[in-house]
């Protein structure tokens, strides 16, 4: 368990992907759900259902997923950005990114 | 500044480094359970639902009342600690990360019953492939899957601080701690950032919430059907999802509280002021089902006369007064007495009414399948054991999943304890200050 | 394109049962084991609902062939969730086994019960893979399914009157019951053709649909001298 007390620039570099990773496969997922509602809508007008119900449900559910995935990507940018204004513990983030 | 100190309050971080054997125990009886119960999935996988006591006409059963029951449940959370967090209760504080483990955990377990229903689970990725959006069943999908995501999210948020504080005791899974906490160090911009979050995803997940029970009543409101066909279906089914979900929320608050020696924190006035809730919800949805029932007698129209008069006094009368008297009378009993309002009368009022909403959701599905409008071939429904015992491997994977909770992350949020020590006195005199009717022209302070 | 209806004279019926079976053999309906169909999981598409009317001394029993009503405001075809069933030609209302993902949601919303499931798979004891009809799919485990109208003999119909060279008409085919039944209680044809025996029997005054107040328009009618509000 040397490398947990001595946060060594490859393990901090590791888990700084392993993050990025997670952020980005939530977009995926985000971007799977639009991609499957907006089907289930062209399902909707092939089939001539209600498609008054269709879209008002879309409306509800892609912005509760927007908000979601939008809430996560700034919270993670921002603790990162947050971290750096005040560096007091180098080693940590040694300038991976910069936007946000 | 507030700083939360990792090496506080070690009584919260204890159930995470020491494992007792009760744990070990409790843990182990709930995996065999859910092991026999996925067991008997197999079999019903292997042989059809024919292994349920399902049939015709009572084609919805025990998974589709476990379903809309273990919804209900999931309410408890992320409904009760965003609208605690909204009206700035300073009691919430130990309360919240709780409630919030509960929605997500029963959440999955809930949403996985309909699949559990079906009978080609096989085909169950048709609805993504050929979903039709104008059936209830697919608002469920789409609402019930947002609402997890928001609700994970909402359980996430606040757990950054915490999850910061277990990597800086750096006892076990470090990585983990350090992957999760997203370079949490605390400072001024990151608090800023977190808090903001908070606050939209509190006032978000509400709206949500109240979105997937009232979609959920929609499956049978939306049908023709005698005693389901109801306007008011969505708002009681609302009500009595928090309603179950406060009990449940009560129920763990006491076990974990005996188990981990958390008298420190969740305090005598923490019942008091959540079994007040509980008791006006107790109201509320004596209230809700009195209007539904109400309506249904005094008009008298016969195929709804049959299904209410089977309920009140037919083969469903045992369960339904059973219910009246656990979801209201038990309560009432119980907690509008101050000397009866003590944890454990709050226990026996908690579980009364998680077993009288279940009953409720017994009361709603089954008595409308068992008296259908022709004279067709009838029959009673009652469960098989393939039934029961996915009930119990239901429980048990809520309980295994609570404790596994409870082994990784602090069932009490730590640094909300903390900052309410630190800050939350002084903000709160200021706040009251500002209440304050300001009679001469006083200087007030922000 | 004929709009299929079917009249059944409640007062020619002598509730002798032989469309049920007729309809059972035709469309390979899973014959249930005993066990089973007390249980409840009976299968039948066409049932004979029986009740009495009227109080002692003049009690008088109503025989009453209860099948999909093919409504054309179906609850079912409503709350399906991938489009297994669905109001389909001719204002059929079909199912689609293969489909089908057997959440019961339409069963539950049909309010005539003539929905029905496979609890288990067909054929368990009894072998009937010989007297099996071989124009009708056999249904699997998990799934639901429902009176077609005989489906696979409009199929049929269809491409007879495609080798004659015409359009197809009313009479062009009656299903399994209606051709079984010996009273001559049922008539089957075209609802949108005012002249035929259907569509005018359906417009007589002793006409009428079940559970009409619920607004499912059925295309099948019921006749009787009585009057009939259910």
């Amino acid at each position: 368990m040397s490398a947990t007390d001595r946060h060594s620039d490859a393990y901090l570099k590791l888990i700084f992907l392993a993050q990025i990773a997670s952020i980005t496969m939530m977009w995926m997922f985000l971007v799977s759900v639009v991609l499957w509602i907006l089907h289930l809508v062209n399902v909707a007008r092939e089939l001539h259902d209600a498609l008054t119900a269709s879209i008002g449900l879309s409306l509800i559910v892609l912005p509760a997923y927007s908000l979601v995935a939008a809430i996560l990507t700034f919270v993670f940018f921002g603790l990162r950005r947050g971290a750096r204004s005040e560096n007091d513990e180098p080693g940590e983030s040694e300038g991976e990114r910069h936007d946000s | 500044m507030f700083k939360p100190d990792p090496f506080k309050d070690d009584t919260l971080f204890e159930p995470i480094e020491k494992t007792g054997r009760a744990f070990w125990l409790i843990f182990g009886v709930s995996f065999a359970v859910f092991v026999v119960g996925l067991g008997y999935y197999v079999q019903q996988l292997r042989n059809g639902l024919g292994v349920t006591g399902m049939m015709q006409p009572v084609t919805w059963g025990f998974y589709i009342i476990n379903f809309v029951f273990f919804i209900g449940i999931s309410h408890a959370g992320t409904l009760i600690s965003a609208i605690l967090r909204l009206t700035q209760a300073e009691w919430r504080r130990p309360i919240t990360r709780m409630a919030e483990v509960i929605t997500a955990i029963v959440l999955a377990i809930g949403g996985l019953h309909p699949i559990i229903d079906l009978g080609r689970p096989d085909r169950v990725l048709n609805v993504f492939r050929a979903g039709r959006l104008q059936s209830p069943l697919l608002w469920d999908v789409t609402c019930i899957t947002a609402y997890f995501a928001a609700s994970t999210v909402y359980l996430f948020l606040p757990l950054i601080p915490d999850i910061a504080l277990l990597r800086d005791r750096k006892k076990k899974f470090h990585w983990l701690y350090s992957f999760l906490s997203w370079g949490w160090k605390g400072t001024p911009a990151q608090w800023k950032v977190l808090n903001r979050a908070i606050n939209i995803m509190m006032i978000a997940v509400i709206p949500i919430a109240v979105s997937v029970h009232t979609v959920i009543s929609y499956i049978f409101a939306m049908t023709l059907q005698p005693g389901w066909h109801s306007t008011i279906f969505g708002p009681y089914f609302v009500v009595g999802a928090i309603f179950s979900g406060i009990a449940a929320l009560f129920i763990v608050m006491i076990a974990f509280r005996k188990a981990f020696h958390l008298e420190g924190y969740l305090k005598e006035i923490h019942f008091q002021q959540l079994s007040k809730l509980l008791l006006a919800m107790s109201v509320l949805w004596f209230y809700f089902t009195f209007c539904e029932y109400l309506t249904g007698t005094y008009g008298g129209e016969p195929r709804e006369m049959t299904t209410i008069m089977y309920k009140f006094s037919g083969p469903y009368a045992p369960f339904f007064w059973t219910m009246v008297i656990f979801n209201f009378v038990i309560p009432m009993v119980f907690l509008s007495n101050r000397k009866l309002r003590k944890v454990p009368g709050i226990l026996i009022a908690s579980i009364a009414v998680v077993i009288g909403m279940w009953l409720e959701r017994l009361i709603i599905v089954v008595p409308t399948l068992e008296n259908p409008a022709l004279p067709v071939m009838r029959s009673i429904y009652i469960p098989s054991m393939t039934e029961i015992a996915l009930l119990a491997a239901a429980v048990a994977v809520f309980v295994m999943g609570f404790l596994g909770f409870s082994k990784l992350f602090p069932l009490i949020s730590v640094w909300e304890c903390q900052e309410g020590r630190a800050l939350s006195v002084s903000e709160t005199s200021e706040r009251i200050e500002t209440y304050l009717p300001d009679a001469e022209a006083q200087h007030v302070r922000d | 394109m004929p709009i299929w209806g079917m009249v059944i004279d409640l007062d020619r019926c002598t509730g002798c049962g032989g469309c049920m079976a007729a309809c059972k053999v035709e469309n390979n309906v899973q014959v249930v084991p005993p066990g089973e169909a007390l249980k409840g999981r009976g299968m039948h598409w066409l049932t004979i609902l029986s009740r009495t009317e009227g109080e002692y001394p003049d009690v008088e029993a109503v025989l009453q062939p209860d099948l999909c009503m093919m409504c054309d405001d179906a609850p079912c075809t409503k709350v399906c969730p991938v489009h297994a069933t669905y109001r389909g030609a001719y204002g059929l209302v079909a199912q689609i086994y293969p489909r089908c993902i057997g959440c019961r949601y339409c069963m539950a919303a049909c309010p005539y019960t003539v929905k029905f499931f496979n609890w288990t798979a067909g054929e368990e004891g009894v072998n009937l893979s010989s007297s099996l009809n071989p124009d009708v799919s056999v249904r699997p485990k998990g799934v639901v399914e429902k009176c077609t109208f005989c489906y696979h003999r409009l199929q049929k119909a269809k491409e007879r009157v495609r080798a004659e060279q015409r359009e197809i008409a009313g009479g062009d085919y009656v299903p399994a019951c209606v051709e079984m039944c010996p009273a001559k209680a049922m008539t089957f044809g075209d609802l949108d053709d005012g002249e035929s025996p259907v569509s005018r029997l359906a417009a007589s005054r002793r006409a009428s649909q079940l559970l009409e107040h619920l607004g499912t328009e059925p295309k099948v009618y019921y006749l009787s001298k009585r009057d009939r509000n259910v």
